[in-house]
């Protein structure tokens, strides 16, 4: 009789959403997110004790077909100041991306191999796999069920990846997510990370409509043990452009030697 | 049935109790209680920074301030004074002016200086004045260039700077361009020990190639420990060393001292494949009429990385004709090789390893025993490990470097951690052991182990 019950509220449940998990997931992935962008970005980090580290960059983006090419250059503080960091991010997921690190102090471009991109990006708490997109068929999908964030409609869905090599890549083993009904953008994260059981919890805290393109302006990932904090970091883009006469060429190891 | 129903529950109840963690931080831990850290105050502090980069856009000065000091652990004896205990003290400077021209062209001068205090503290030690040239006071100009592009393709630079060749990280094979700084062997990472040079650059780009030619005016050499200092006590290499020991002569910078050099780097997906070509001042000296003198060699060679998840696999390989050594009369040719990897598949931590060979062509008994102590084939390993922590405010490594193919003939290891005290502001402490072997030049070090440490304000 309960398993009748379950099954036939599971079965309401999936027909009541008109929309799949997968489909949800394919809408995210495919919504406009702009083309030849600038922007400024702030990166705060903050430790556990309170104290904060502050490091600026300038962050250029262009797509090539289905593939995004990203550049940034660390403006502060002092000691990383002309960082550079150029990524070609390819959409096929069996194509590992493309990195390379200009690191001034030593002069010198550096090829970095990235399968792995759970670790740490520049000290906070995203990692490489944040600052990425996802590639949608690495994931299971389920709406678990609909809600709303700081007063708008979502759906809240557990994303599970479905082989151990993502969970390799990502350091997480799931994540639940909750896509804004109307734009389709992922306002908050839970992601469970592989190594220590941690939590990381990520909430957009800025989302500006520009040159009709919605665009996240400021975002947190706070890193928890159980219900205790370890870490937090605020990321803040200012001056974001799009459609900027950002040429393929200007996406090269050359741009990283030169700094901008 | 019942066991399901209460695991269902329960794992519900586990992603409630995860989820609350969003309420938390912002109603209890939220940015705003935080240090008094308001969205508002961000947005202040984002204006003040844009207006300082705007007032400061086309000329920025900047640079470090640092403290190091060492302590030797063992009794190192050279030339009657012993190194045990505190042997640097040094402060320094380091200033970096930019400027932005018109037309993307961009120009930067560099220097530093340094005063080792130690020289003062220990005032009954009896410093020769090559130990205290060296070591107690330096004032230099490092890179001084303009660059630009001279074309939609093609880029110059000119003046004094350093040119990286190769793939690899912690052994030199094709890096012949710019002499090192080895007044302090396995205590300065390789970052520091560059000499910048003074030449013209051409970077021409065609598609996925970079041609680059070089016109090397300045013909600078090496910086060496100075004989009988702590770094190169000459008695225990040279039987009968006179005192004072072979001066090391400075080329001169003439048109017959011309360097020339070339090379094809091409950048592809998941690959680089770079060629070279050099007629270059040596990365050694030999003796020749009573004097240390530097000669010029000629280098062809080629890098290689590949990468593969989350291996780098690096090779490199060169050619060098006419490397002159002490104990022969005639130039000799050199193949070097090295092959290794980066590996970065566990979470925050590189461990690179690099092997490489040197085979001395037409190589003589002779060089094995006397002056020179190098075998047609010599081997060198290094391994390197680093790994981040507390978000990239702990950096711990390690670097091993041995020569020979069981180690025999010495090297040494060092330990370090680097901490971010606040933004701009850090400190390193480390330990390097310097290991004796069959080879002279490493085992005269052997018992100059040192702690050192050091604090730096970057701005």
């Amino acid at each position: 009789m309960i398993l009748k019950i379950l099954l036939t509220t599971s079965l309401l449940l999936s027909s009541a959403f008109a929309i799949t998990g997968v489909e949800i997931a394919q809408k995210v992935h495919d919504r406009d997110d702009g083309d030849n962008s600038t922007s400024d970005m702030r990166m705060i980090l903050i430790d556990k004790s309170g104290q904060q580290r502050v490091r600026e960059l300038k962050r250029f983006s262009k797509d090539k077909g289905v593939d995004k090419f990203n550049m940034m250059f660390f403006l502060s503080p002092a000691d990383v100041e002309n960082t550079g960091f150029l990524t070609y991010d390819y959409d096929d997921s069996n194509k590992d991306d493309d990195q390379w690190l200009y690191l001034p102090e030593l002069k010198k471009i550096k090829r970095i191999a990235s399968s792995d991109k759970s670790s740490s990006f520049m000290g906070s708490d995203f990692t490489y796999s944040d600052m990425t997109s996802r590639n949608v068929e690495d994931y299971t999908y389920k709406i678990m069920k609909e809600t709303k964030v700081d007063g708008h409609k979502v759906w809240q869905m557990l994303v599970t990846p479905k082989s151990k090599k993502t969970i390799d890549e990502t350091g997480y083993t799931k994540s639940i997510t909750f896509v804004r009904q109307d734009n389709f953008v992922i306002v908050q994260a839970l992601h469970y990370v592989k190594e220590g059981k941690k939590l990381k919890y990520l909430k957009v805290l800025g989302l500006e409509e520009i040159d009709g393109i919605w665009t996240i302006t400021k975002m947190q990932m706070v890193t928890k043990k159980g219900k205790k904090t370890e870490h937090k970091t605020l990321l803040e883009f200012n001056n974001i452009k799009y459609n900027q006469d950002l040429q393929e060429s200007f996406f090269a190891t050359r741009t990283l030697k030169k700094g901008i | 049935m019942a066991l399901f129903i209460s695991f269902s529950m329960l794992h519900a109840q586990n992603i409630e109790d995860d989820l609350a963690g969003f309420g938390e931080d912002t109603q209890i831990e939220s940015f705003d209680e935080l240090d008094g850290f308001s969205d508002e105050t961000l947005q202040v502090d984002t204006k003040e920074v844009k207006e300082q980069d705007k007032s400061s856009d086309n000329l920025k000065l900047s640079g470090d301030l640092a403290f190091k000091t060492a302590y030797g652990i063992k009794s190192h004896v050279v030339d009657d004074i012993d190194y045990k205990g505190f042997n640097q003290a040094q402060t320094s400077l380091y200033l970096q002016l930019d400027a932005k021209l018109p037309a993307g062209f961009k120009v930067r001068i560099s220097g530093d200086t340094f005063y080792d205090a130690i020289y003062d503290m220990h005032p009954n030690a009896n410093y020769s004045d090559d130990i205290l040239d060296a070591y107690k006071a330096q004032l230099r100009l490092d890179d001084v260039y303009i660059q630009g592009s001279l074309l939609d393709k093609l880029d110059i630079k000119l003046g004094r700077q350093i040119v990286i060749w190769g793939k690899s990280d912690s052994i030199r094979i094709t890096d012949v361009i710019n002499p090192l700084d080895n007044r302090l062997p396995g205590l300065t990472d390789i970052e520091d020990l560059r000499l910048p040079t003074t030449m013209l650059k051409l970077d021409y780009y065609l598609g996925d190639w970079e041609l680059s030619a070089m016109a090397i005016a300045e013909s600078r050499i090496m910086i060496e420990a100075p004989a009988r200092s702590e770094y190169f006590n000459v008695d225990a290499i040279f039987a009968g060393a006179p005192d004072p020991f072979l001066e090391l002569e400075q080329p001169d910078n003439s048109v017959d001292n011309m360097q020339y050099a070339f090379a094809a780097n091409g950048v592809f997906s998941g690959w680089d494949l770079s060629f070279y070509a050099a007629e270059v001042l040596d990365q050694k000296w030999h003796i020749e009429n009573t004097k240390r003198v530097v000669s010029h060699v000629k280098m062809a060679g080629g890098a290689l990385n590949i990468a593969y998840g989350s291996w780098l696999l690096k090779t490199e390989a060169a050619y060098l004709d006419g490397v002159r050594y002490n104990s022969t009369t005639d130039a000799k040719n050199r193949f070097d090789a090295l092959i290794g990897f980066d590996y970065m598949g566990f979470k925050d931590t590189t461990i690179s390893l690099e092997v490489a060979n040197r085979h001395i062509y037409e190589h003589e008994s002779v060089m094995e025993i006397g002056m020179d102590y190098v075998e047609k084939d010599e081997l060198q390993t290094a391994m390197r490990y680093t790994k981040n922590f507390l978000n990239d405010t702990l950096d711990i490594s390690a670097l091993l470097s041995m020569f020979g193919s069981s180690w025999e003939k010495g090297g040494f290891g060092r330990v370090w951690l680097e901490y971010d005290i606040v933004d701009a502001l850090n400190t390193e402490i480390g330990y390097v052991e310097y290991i004796g072997g069959d080879k002279p030049f490493l085992d005269m070090n052997k018992n100059n182990d040192r702690f050192f440490a050091n604090i730096k304000y970057s701005f």
